[in-house]
């Protein structure tokens, strides 16, 4: 369904060596466990409700899609620079764009906060006037304030649900710094399964809070 | 462009969500999906189901694109090739000019279509396909010129050809019989 608003990513340089060959490609698609299928069908799920033309029900169609823009070569793989379900989840996320793009006469892709903000005259949202670049107008700057309001809620709603689990909270506060994880986890010097087990935590506050807004 | 601080916001919290569950122990992932109330096998089995409908369409559409792009010229030998230009009532320089697509598949009188479709042992529809695509030199080595390989504009009528390529205008009405 999404690959008629396909257009091809340009191959990089065959000089770089960088693309994994089909049968790397392949070899990843075999070494692929029941996890990693099952997280690639919840993140399609995920990315389908980010888009107001797609419903969770598209996201077996979308990974599909991805998989076989994949095995026909139309997207590139770079082993080097990310690991393979990382690399399919980008290709969903691309496709689902690129299908938003297609359609005309959609909105914002960033569905999240959209019911609380007023819409502009044009119909835009908030959101997407606050993205423009260039000076900053009395609509914008109002924008900028409502935005700001609405990121310091989110933030508040999940540290409240995160006040029982100090670890959680400290990888969010971190994730708020603009930290990666891996760095994140090294500040912090815990244990590893502690580590995950508290961003096990964090997760399901960040889904639930997703869920409720 | 500049990022809003929503979206950069939205960002950090999608990122978190993807490299947990890309990197998290599998006890953690299925431990996550477990409180969510979501069944891992069944979200692996949906999975599996799409990329087994990839691997289907994949190889559905590799055929289709064989079958589009074949040359039905490709399989026959040179010594073949003159008989086969003799057999049909025409030279080589004009068998050579049908096969590079110089000749406009509309115009080709459907006798001699039939002909070739059946010297070459393809379908009529398979030998429309192949010769309603784009002129194009002929790929290979196999009728190698001393002069530079010169792709036609665009397609040109049968009888032009024809005429180009020396045949007489009795030969010529005779493709039409």
């Amino acid at each position: 369904m999404f690959l008629g608003t396909l257009t091809d990513v340009p191959r990089p340089p065959a000089t770089s060596r960088a693309v994994a060959p089909r049968s790397q490609v392949e070899s990843a698609i075999a070494g692929l466990a029941d996890r990693d299928f099952a997280v690639l069908h919840y993140e399609a799920k995920r990315i389908c409700r980010k888009y107001r033309e797609l419903s969770p029900d598209d996201a077996g169609d979308l990974l599909q899609d991805a998989f076989q823009a994949v095995i026909e070569a139309r997207r590139y793989w770079q082993p080097a620079n990310v690991a393979f379900v990382p690399f399919l989840i980008g290709v969903m996320q691309s496709l689902a764009h690129n299908y938003h793009k297609h359609m005309k006469g959609s909105h914002s892709v960033n569905v999240t906060y959209e019911h609380q903000l007023p819409p502009s005259e044009d119909g835009s949202s908030a959101v997407d006037l606050i993205a423009v670049e260039g000076h900053a107008s009395a609509e914008e700057t109002v924008s900028d304030l409502q935005e700001l309001s609405l990121v310091e809620a989110g933030i508040s709603v999940l540290r409240a649900q995160l006040a029982q689990h100090p670890v959680s909270l400290a990888i969010f506060d971190g994730l708020l710094e603009g930290k990666e994880k891996k760095e994140i986890r090294e500040d912090l010097n815990i244990a590893w399964t502690t580590f995950w087990s508290a961003d096990r935590h964090l997760t399901r506050a960040i889904e639930a809070y997703k869920r409720s807004i | 462009m500049k990022v809003s601080k929503k979206t950069q916001f939205d960002d950090a919290l999608e990122n978190s969500v993807a490299d947990f569950l890309t990197n998290a122990p599998d006890d953690e992932v299925t431990a996550f999906f477990q409180e969510e109330g979501l069944d891992i096998h069944a979200l692996a089995h949906n999975g599996r189901e799409a990329l087994a409908r990839a691997r289907t369409a994949a190889a559905g559409s590799a055929q289709e694109t064989s079958s589009h792009d074949a040359n039905p010229f490709s399989g026959v030998a040179r010594p073949e090739y003159r008989r086969l230009a003799h057999e049909l009532g025409i030279n080589t320089m004009f068998l050579n000019r049908i096969r590079d697509r110089e000749v406009s598949v509309a115009d080709f009188p459907a006798v001699f279509l039939e002909r070739l479709a059946a010297a070459l042992h393809v379908t009529i529809v398979a030998l429309r396909r192949y010769l309603s695509l784009p002129p194009a030199p002929p790929i290979g080595g196999m009728f190698q010129s001393d002069s530079k390989p010169v792709v036609a504009a665009e397609a040109t009528s049968f009888e032009a050809v024809a005429r180009e390529s020396g045949l007489s205008e009795e030969q010529i009405k005779r493709l039409f019989e």
